[in-house]
């Protein structure tokens, strides 16, 4: 089994603390995420104000577990599968579904089919929902 | 849970190339699946690395280890 994570699911994972659904499977899955994700989130560590959705999550983990949390986002740990824009893009551009997805989406999307992955979003993102749903690709929304 | 897939033959094509190279390029990681960091809490983890510096965890699993031939490491 693998998952290919959103940057709010990969704050739990990079900070050990996932939760319910994500922390049974985390145990036997690999673990991808997206460069738009990470991107956002890395973003967040660097300039965020602490009022975000991503940078409070950060700002309001205990002072330890936020060290290294933000050591992993700085360098992320190897555990975490990230593919490369010259694999993903020939299948971006060819995905075939109804809706056309921007690039967080596309990428997700390219990223599972990939990797044979499901998605595990903690924040709904209707555009992925119905990629997914179009390709057969399992989308699970984390509680 | 498993992806039903359904794809188009040009689509299928292009992740099946993508898939290959990322093979070849060691893209796509392999088992073991866990992460190596325990989801542990901070408190916890530094008891266990007391304990396995101190000593006392070897001296626990050689005391359980010796008599039983399944056991044994060595």
């Amino acid at each position: 089994m693998s998952l290919v994570v959103d940057d709010h699911a990969l704050i739990d994972l990079l900070a050990d603390m996932q939760t319910g659904w994500l922390r049974s499977e985390v145990e036997h899955s690999i673990i991808y995420t997206t460069a738009a994700w990470y991107f956002r989130l890395a973003n967040a560590v660097q300039h965020g104000t602490g009022n975000g959705a991503l940078s409070g999550r950060i700002s309001r983990l205990e002072p330890e577990v936020r060290e290294l949390t933000v050591r992993r986002i700085k360098d992320l740990p190897e555990w975490i599968g990230l593919i490369g824009p010259r694999l993903l893009v020939p299948v971006m551009a060819a995905l075939d579904i109804r809706h056309r997805p921007n690039g967080l989406a596309a990428e997700a999307l390219a990223v599972a089919l990939l990797t044979n992955s499901l998605i595990a979003v903690s924040v709904d993102a209707p555009l992925i929902r119905a990629g997914a749903h179009d390709l057969g690709i399992e989308y699970h929304e984390l509680g | 849970m498993a992806n039903q897939l359904k794809l188009s033959p040009e689509l299928s094509e292009a992740v099946e190339r993508a898939r290959a190279a990322a093979e070849q390029s060691g893209e796509l990681l392999v088992p073991p699946y866990a992460p190596p960091a325990l989801p542990l809490p901070p408190e916890a983890k530094a008891a266990l690395a007391d304990w396995v510096a101190s000593g006392d965890y070897d001296r626990v699993v050689a005391e359980l280890t010796a008599d039983d031939p399944d056991l044994a490491t060595q």
